[in-house]
């Protein structure tokens, strides 16, 4: 659990941006799995099994979430969490702003199927696996990934190179 | 995305996966794996949190004390957060309920939002005696003193006077009398591991050192649904025993909230027989029960209750009785 934990609440966090509700999120998955321990090969399949079951977790609470507030609508595309109109431009926000704190911004504005699929991919996934563990199909997981860097790109590029994102 | 890319080389996230890396890094694991490693123990006994009126699960032993073994020694190992301080007293006051001793307890229970009983009236006065998973509750009102109470078994009986009273089965208990059984019905043990496991705990850290410390305690987001809505324990500063527990509870309808309060009066041995009916009315003496005279039940509870009565004993199929 030592080795597990902190991925997988790195990963719910990073789903759900609110540390909190992460860690409940985090704990009830932990749970289940722990009940059902006879049913699986914990020791060859538990993270994978983990990281399937807090990504159905996250994507139920941010559903439940977005009916309740109502605050976007749209597909796959739309951001799920609302976007800082009063965000400056690229090259004067990374001006005294951690790489961490710009990343964390950039994540933030993607769906959280988006989040999901560039975390997985970040650990080492591959696409059929992040496809397997986000409950999608390769072609819906690549094209996830696709946007999501799309987007990561047009944030991050100027501060992780200093050049427009679309010379990257 | 090209089949041929390899993703790693995309220096976007690189960026990301050495922030995700640096996030892992920097997340204690140790108050969150204690939570899991208690609700896994507590999880034994879900159907008692999420439905109290269930049967008590059985206690899966071997995951059970690894949970308490590896929670103690991740308390020794990790320094302690407010919540895992407070988890940590909560945790200490759950073992003071090991030992073999009944605790008595004054109790008051009032819909949310009503003031609490003029502590000035002398005429009303409630106790609650448990121990294990048995308890009674001793009624003074005036000159009238009456008792009831429940088995280990889930029988309820009820001390109708000096020389008579009733027992009312498990399947012969009504909606209002298994809902009055479960409000007095006080496992603090169970319910305090069952807090280490599905609440969020807080308390004030300004409180004095030498005061009372009062932990709050939250259903968190996937126990929502359990009939507790929050709890407040106060535990004594040195020996962390519980002195009073306030429990706000969802209503016998759903709806509502009500609030409940146990304090403490005293601990003492436990006395077995007065956990049972023969041992609260004296020889010689009369018991109702399903094969004798079933329907003196009925008769005494209209009595008291009225048209409650009907919610506290089941109808059943007209039975001949026995003769006294």
């Amino acid at each position: 659990m030592r080795e597990t934990l902190p991925r997988a609440l790195a990963y719910a966090r990073a789903l759900l941006r609110d540390p909190v509700t992460a860690e409940d999120v985090v704990q009830d998955c932990y749970c289940r799995l722990i009940e059902r321990k006879d049913r699986y090969d914990l020791p060859r399949d538990g993270l994978k099994i983990l990281i399937r079951s807090v990504t159905n977790a996250c994507i139920d609470h941010k559903s439940r979430e977005k009916m309740l507030l109502s605050l976007h609508s749209g597909n796959e595309e739309t951001r799920t969490d609302p976007a800082d109109e009063a965000t400056p431009d690229p090259h004067q926000a990374v001006v005294g702003r951690e790489l961490g704190e710009q990343i964390e911004k950039a994540m933030a504005g993607l769906s959280v199927g988006q989040r999901a699929a560039v975390h997985l991919t970040c650990l080492g996934y591959t696409l059929p696996e992040v496809a397997e563990m986000t409950g999608v199909t390769r072609v819906n997981a690549g094209v996830l990934l696709h946007r999501a860097r799309k987007a990561l790109r047009k944030e991050l590029g100027p501060y992780l190179l200093g050049v427009d994102h679309e010379t990257i | 995305m090209k089949p041929s890319e390899n993703l790693h080389d995309d220096p976007v996230l690189r960026a990301v996966g050495e922030h995700i890396a640096r996030t892992e890094r920097h997340i204690d694991p140790g108050s969150l794996s204690g939570r899991i490693l208690a609700n896994s123990k507590a999880t034994h006994r879900s159907d008692w949190f999420l439905n109290p009126g269930g049967r008590m699960a059985r206690w899966g032993l071997g995951l059970g004390m690894a949970g308490i073994a590896a929670t103690i020694l991740l308390a020794f190992l990790l320094a302690p957060s407010a919540e895992a301080r407070s988890e940590s007293a909560i945790r200490e006051a759950a073992e003071h309920f090991r030992l073999p001793l009944e605790r008595c307890y004054l109790a008051e229970v009032r819909p949310e939002g009503e003031a609490p009983a003029d502590d000035t009236l002398p005429t009303r006065s409630m106790k609650v005696v448990a121990a294990d998973n048995q308890f009674r509750v001793e009624l003074t009102r005036g000159i009238i003193r009456w008792s009831w109470g429940r088995e280990s078994d889930g029988t309820v009986w009820i001390a109708s006077g000096p020389h008579r009273g009733l027992r009312i089965g498990t399947d012969e208990q009504g909606p209002g009398l298994s809902w009055m059984a479960e409000l007095y019905s006080l496992r603090p043990e169970t319910l305090l591991t069952q807090m280490l496991g599905n609440c969020r705990l807080r308390e004030d850290p300004r409180q004095a050192a030498n005061h009372p410390r009062v932990i709050h305690a939250e259903p968190r987001l996937m126990a929502r649904h359990a009939w507790l809505r929050s709890a407040d324990v106060e535990l004594d500063a040195e020996t962390k025993a519980v002195r009073k527990l306030t429990l706000r509870r969802t209503g016998r309808r759903g709806d509502g909230i009500v609030v409940v309060s146990f304090t403490l009066i005293e601990s003492r041995p436990v006395e077995h027989a007065k956990f049972r009916l023969e041992g609260n009315i004296s020889e010689p003496f009369q018991i109702f029960d399903k094969d004798h005279h079933p329907d003196r039940r009925r008769e005494i509870l209209s009595r008291w209750l009225g048209p409650q009565a009907e919610h506290w004993l089941k109808s059943s199929p007209a039975k001949h009785s026995r003769g006294d």
